[in-house]
């Protein structure tokens, strides 16, 4: 029989994924767009680094962290009672870092795509960073958001070697599609882990479909975007 | 009054620019400031609405102290009350056009102004439209109308017209000037067109390399030559003519084509396209009334 | 575009109008200007100006006598020409340059214009415009 604990578990991991993504990304891609400081091509190179490391290297330094055997996570252990190890709230945190790039960079971009004159013609206008912000530059790339919504949410439903590394298989606590195929391929349970697949493929599928028809009706309505 | 003392270092492709400029401007003057590009007349106005530093000045508007660097006092934009209309419109593309009015309104303030605006840049029947959908006449319109919400003092223009065709570009020209006498704007105006400086400017201010090269009314700066004809206009030349060893000149003053009789020796340097001063004496015209 | 150098020699003044006469050496040239010495700085005696006429405003006469109106007389030789079928143009030496007269075909054919004939080259008081030096 299906155990559908992994596809619930899937989803709801990519959902907390990519909202906390959208929340850290919008001010942090605006920062990398603005600001002037030469030093923010460190924090450029660190969020892309999940772009070129191999998942399980992130997944090992994070496993390391996170340990109680080890300063952060003894820390978090002793004075919070949070085990980040083999648990989901674990699982979330590498998830974000191992995304940051396909959230951060399609905002960074938007925004460094819009006219430098939009935020100016705002703040002549008496208006402040944050409310500039608000009202003109992010409605003004809505479509460089939704990309990163989409990239987020699909790389991290399609993650493996992080999450194996950092959460394991625990059954309704880190087991998610990804790894349930990979168990049930090594049970030899091949018709599970083909509905597993299949489920994933339809679902990845629907979603760029749904995307794509999304933003040409956004770029019908609105050729400058 | 517009008192504007500033030195900036800036990048130009020639190499590194001393931008030294002191000049004053009068309340309800239409200055112009005229210089080939690189010159250093957008950074003017970019450190008069405070979107650029200066490296060291001062500049006070009717004794108000908006910069002075030994002070270490700089308003930010957001407190110059300047409107600015930039050469790219910078219409915000998620809103209509009335709502790129309404956002520029302060916490509190009349919203009666939109309508007004609205009217006299003749947008009434835009105002739900997205910017996208404009031409680019009528966006320089709505910039213009934006600009003007707040209600400012001092109308800041940076190279307005330069992406318009000529028609539109003598309409707008009537629209500054209209709202320039109506608010009792202080206006700076960046141009390189001199029959459209001679047409709105009180006074126009030559910057050369960071520098101010010659300042005066647009008669003084460009036809400090011929002194004494009072019949003068600034036009361009549409066509040039050759009649055995008379040469016709066709001539666009506004929107008026004339025509002027010219020896071989004065079309040498003259090229279709080219910027001329036509003067005559007084004493020629003859005037009749027209019904 | 006829172009002449010369100082300030007199000045007479009626409200805002000025004649001006202008010494080109030793010939006097007037000018009526819209301008008096106290609205525009360059008309001081002494001051040198440019004067500059059209060369279809320079009237041209041959072994003249009797009066007329016209003020401003230039005596100069017939240097070239150009004969157009309507109007012809005359090259003319005055003092050490030289200045043109565009006329009439019929005009040019009556006064029988030939190469180094003395002529008087006459321009009117208002035809005259005033230049500063750049």
């Amino acid at each position: 029989m299906i155990d559908f604990e992994p596809i619930y578990l899937t989803l709801k991991l990519a959902f907390c994924t990519t909202i906390i993504l959208l929340v850290l990304s919008l001010p942090l891609g605006y920062w990398l767009a603005y600001s002037k400081l030469k030093s923010k091509v460190i924090v450029e190179a660190i969020v892309s680094l999940p772009l070129v490391l191999p998942p399980s290297v992130l997944g090992f330094y994070l496993l390391l962290a996170f340990s109680p055997e080890n300063a952060f996570g003894k820390f978090l252990d002793q004075y919070f009672d949070i085990r980040l190890v083999f648990t989901f709230p674990g699982l979330v945190i590498a998830s974000v870092l191992y995304s940051l790039p396909f959230m951060v960079q399609p905002i960074q971009n938007g925004f460094k795509s819009l006219s430098k004159s939009l935020m100016e013609a705002s703040l002549l206008l008496g208006k402040s960073k944050t409310e500039t912000l608000l009202k003109v530059l992010i409605p003004n790339i809505k479509k460089a958001i939704l990309t990163g919504i989409v990239l987020t949410f699909a790389h991290t439903i399609g993650e493996f070697g992080v999450v194996l590394m950092v959460g394991g298989s625990i059954p309704s606590e880190t087991k998610v599609v990804s790894i349930a195929i990979y168990d049930e391929v090594q049970a030899m349970n091949y018709h599970n882990a083909n509905v597993y697949a299949g489920i994933l493929f339809a679902f990845a599928f629907v979603v760029l479909l749904c995307v794509y028809s999304i933003n040409h009706r956004f770029s019908q309505t609105n050729p400058l975007q | 009054m517009i008192v504007f003392k500033i030195q900036k270092k800036l990048q130009s492709a020639s190499g590194e620019m001393l931008l030294n400029l002191d000049f004053e401007i009068k309340e309800n003057e239409f200055v112009t400031l005229y210089g080939s590009s690189g010159s250093g007349k957008t950074t003017t106005l970019r450190i008069l609405s405070g979107l650029s530093e200066a490296d060291k000045g001062i500049i006070t508007i009717n004794n108000e102290t908006w910069l002075d660097t030994d002070k270490k006092i700089q308003l930010p934009p957001q407190k110059r009350k300047i409107a600015y209309v930039f050469q790219d419109y910078a219409l915000f593309p998620n809103m209509s056009v009335r709502e790129n009015l309404s956002y520029a309104l302060e916490k509190g303030q009349d919203k009666t102004i939109i309508e007004e605006l609205l009217t006299l840049m003749e947008l009434e029947q835009l105002q739900h439209q997205k910017p996208a959908q404009l031409s680019g006449g009528q966006k320089q319109r709505v910039a213009l109308a934006r600009a003007l919400v707040r209600q400012p003092d001092i109308l800041l223009l940076d190279e307005p017209l330069s992406a318009v065709d000529h028609e539109m570009r003598v309409k707008l020209q009537d629209y500054i000037i209209q709202v320039h006498r109506k608010y009792k704007l202080t206006t700076i105006l960046v141009s390189h067109d001199i029959a459209e400086i001679y047409k709105m400017s009180d006074k126009v201010i030559v910057l050369e390399n960071g520098k101010i090269s010659k300042q005066g009314t647009p008669e003084q700066v460009f036809s400090s030559r011929l002194v004494s004809g009072k019949f003068q206009f600034v036009g361009e030349i549409l066509k040039i003519e050759k009649e055995n060893f008379i040469y016709i000149v066709v001539v666009l003053i506004g929107n008026n084509v004339v025509k002027i009789i010219a020896m071989e020796e004065e079309i040498r340097d003259l090229n279709i396209g080219n910027k001329v001063l036509i003067a005559s004496k007084a004493f020629n015209p003859i005037i009749t009334k027209i019904d | 575009m006829n172009l002449l150098e010369g100082k300030i020699s007199e000045i007479k003044t009626e409200g805002s109008l000025s004649l001006v006469k202008v010494m080109v050496q030793n010939c006097p040239i007037t000018s009526i200007v819209i301008d008096t010495p106290e609205s525009a700085g360059y008309l001081a005696i002494g001051n040198a100006v440019k004067i500059l006429f059209k060369e279809t405003e320079v009237v041209l006469a041959k072994a003249f006598s009797g009066a007329i109106s016209l003020q401003n007389k230039l005596d100069c030789s017939v240097h070239s020409f150009e004969k157009g079928k309507l109007l012809c143009k005359i090259i003319l030496n005055f003092q050490n340059t030289t200045i043109a007269s565009v006329i009439t075909r019929n005009a040019f054919d009556q006064l029988d214009i030939q190469e180094n004939d003395l002529v008087q080259a006459m321009i009117k008081t208002n035809e005259i415009s005033l230049a500063t030096h750049d």
